[in-house]
């Protein structure tokens, strides 16, 4: 619900409600002066029916107007005022009396005496008090609803724009937010801390950034010169060959750290969308390719390749993103294959499967697509490879799914929500 | 062969320059972008070893002021950055190829000899080593005149020896040049080896001898002695 539909819902209820007692308070006010002007008229009549009856003079009753009768002495001092409908007659109608009850002794005898006065007047003279009231209220209300939605346009336009605007703000954004100012002190407090929080973000992201590309420059510039030492190391002459071995461990360690800390270099700057580029990506094309430099590999593990591959079979990603993600898929597939095993390929324009013979494990293989998580512990491998895929596959938003059946690895991915062109 | 190293970390600087002039190549050093912009400026280079980010300034406007002056310089950038941008409009200002830190001195060597012989011979000139022929424009060996048919991985790699004869080329080294990012850490080298032992079967079949020597521990070494 809107906010400008919300209280005006709320105004009409409380207005309502405002209404029905005002009404009713008039109601009770008029119609008691009402009353206290017909009893006086009453009381009027009543004096002179007492005088008559002082000096004896006959009285007689005139109804509707006036009744007088004798009654025994019990029912004395009783006086009833109210209002009553009486049928008028000789004529058709009823009409609404206020008629009052009197007791009067006069020499020893007691006199019932009912006097009445019509009513007519007085609910014309409601209806004429009531009908401006009504008006007035609805006057009210929608004088409300017009000035109501005035102030929606007026004040809470800079509040629906700066709304939008956090709408579509991104933290990769190089400029500041737009947002528009008021001169409602509370939204421009809104509006101030929004600029500040979102400024900072920014900012924050941008040296996250910067940070992440500084920390892979610092590492890597000793890692540059810790391998090219030791190459250097490597090339002295008459190296006595158990410090040769020692060398070769302390290269192969920096060279696995310096790829570790590129892999994840990569993955953050995949996570922070920094890899926003894309085009049309050729898979089948690149997949073939990839194929083709890994020829030896497979020749070397003797592994039976069996492809269907749909031919261009079109994504649109990034590239280098799209061809790391085909690098790690099949080099998982040959490294953990077992020697005279089997890669089975399938591409097609909904999905791509890579199944291969491997060993068969309890684990749940979603695991695998954790950081730092391995199928085997004893790998020297850092397990960054299936996280890197998860990465790349959650970018696009395809759907990648690990099982084994058997001895049978299958990993399959869906492009369905990404466009794929023929 | 002259060659200028732009690079701001010394150690570094300091070990391309040795391995280089090892090689044979006159060598001279800049670590910083006011000293290369002036040695850029008086001398003429048949090479450049440029690192983007430098103390003083950016590599890409070295790069740029050195196109426009003296065009028939080779470029090959060295850089940290992973980033594709650096790489795309390195090579877009007409760097000759790039090569990201950590690197191995023998694929720098690899790359630089590459270069050279695209931009000096416009890679017609044959390769000669000891009694080795390379034709790098056809991609065919010889030996002693006989021609010996090499797999297209056996070709780069006995190339790879060549261009780095005499030094030690570990698995790492090797596997990197030949497969790039397929090439992974936990893989055994076993196909390193088995590729090896091929190269040197068909040299010997050739009439060549075994030069192609196992460092324990590290890797090979092409040597003739």
């Amino acid at each position: 619900m809107k906010l400008l539909q919300y209280t005006s819902r709320i105004y009409l209820i409380y207005l309502l409600a405002i209404f029905v007692i005002v009404s009713g308070l008039i109601y009770f006010v008029i119609n008691r002066s009402v009353n206290e002007e017909l009893d006086e008229r009453i009381e009027l009549t009543r004096d002179m029916i007492f005088r008559q009856i002082k000096h004896r003079e006959r009285v007689v009753s005139m109804p509707p107007y006036w009744e007088i009768e004798r009654v025994s002495k019990k029912h004395r001092h009783i006086k009833i005022s109210r209002d009553t409908i009486i049928q008028i007659p000789h004529e058709e109608r009823e009409e609404i009396f206020r008629q009052k009850v009197y007791f009067r002794k006069a020499k020893d005898r007691d006199y019932r005496i009912v006097v009445r006065t019509p009513k007519t007047g007085s609910a014309y003279l409601l209806l004429i008090v009531a009908l401006p009231t009504l008006l007035i209220i609805i006057l009210l209300l929608i004088s409300l609803a017009v000035v109501n939605r005035r102030i929606s346009k007026r004040i809470w336009r800079p509040f629906y724009h700066n709304l939008a605007a956090l709408g579509v703000f991104s933290i990769t954004d190089n400029t500041e937010i737009d947002l528009q100012k008021s001169e409602i002190d509370e939204f421009e407090q809104l509006r101030k801390k929004l600029l500040q929080i979102t400024n900072k973000l920014r900012r924050d992201y941008q040296n996250l950034k910067q940070f992440t590309e500084n920390a892979s420059h610092e590492i890597q510039t000793p890692l540059s010169i810790i391998i090219t030492r030791l190459e250097q190391l490597m090339n002295t002459q008459k190296l006595n060959p158990a410090l040769a071995k020692e060398i070769g461990n302390i290269f192969s360690s920096a060279k696995r750290l310096s790829r570790l800390n590129q892999t994840l270099l990569l993955l953050s700057k995949i996570e922070n969308r920094q890899y926003d580029q894309t085009e049309e990506v050729n898979l089948s094309a690149l997949l073939h390719q990839q194929l083709d430099s890994l020829q030896e590999l497979i020749e070397v593990k003797s592994l039976q390749v069996k492809l269907d591959i749909e031919p261009d079979v079109v994504v649109t990603a990034n590239p280098d993103l799209a061809g790391m993600l085909l690098t790690n898929l099949l080099s998982n597939a040959i490294r953990h294959n077992q020697a005279g095993g089997e890669i089975r390929i399938k591409l097609c324009r909904k999905d791509l499967h890579i199944g291969n013979t491997g060993i068969s494990s309890d684990e749940d293989p979603g695991k695998w697509f954790g950081r730092f998580a391995k199928g085997d512990p004893s790998s020297s491998s850092p397990g960054l490879g299936l996280a890197l895929v998860k990465e790349i596959t959650e970018l696009y938003g395809w759907n990648i799914n690990y099982t084994i059946e058997d001895q049978y690895h299958h990993l399959k991915i869906e492009f369905y929500s990404n466009k794929i062109q023929n | 062969m002259k060659i200028l190293i732009i690079e701001d970390e010394l150690q570094l600087l300091e070990a391309v320059a040795e391995y280089l002039a090892g090689e044979g190549f006159l060598c001279e050093k800049a670590s910083n972008f006011n000293e290369a912009s002036e040695k850029i400026a008086l001398y003429d280079y048949d090479l450049l070893i440029l690192d983007l980010t430098l103390p003083g300034g950016d590599g890409l406007d070295l790069l740029s002021r050195l196109k426009k002056n003296k065009p028939d310089t080779g470029v090959l950038i060295l850089t940290a950055r992973n980033s594709l941008d650096d790489k795309l409009s390195g090579l877009d200002k007409g760097a000759d190829d790039y090569l990201t830190k950590p690197f191995h001195l023998a694929e720098l060597n690899s790359r630089i000899k590459a270069i050279i012989r695209r931009r000096q011979f416009n890679g017609r000139e044959k390769l000669h080593w000891e009694e080795i022929e390379i034709n790098p424009e056809s991609k065919e060996v010889f030996l002693n005149g006989n021609r010996v048919i090499l797999s297209r991985k056996e070709y780069e790699m006995l190339l790879y020896f060549i261009t780095n004869s005499n030094r030690v080329i570990t698995k790492e080294a090797l596997a990197e040049h030949l497969w790039g990012d397929h090439y992974d850490e936990a893989d055994n080298f076993d196909f390193i080896y088995a590729h090896v032992k091929n190269l040197r079967r068909k040299i010997r079949k050739a009439g060549g001898q075994n030069y192609l020597k196992t460092v324990y521990g590290l890797g090979y070494r092409l040597t003739s002695s």
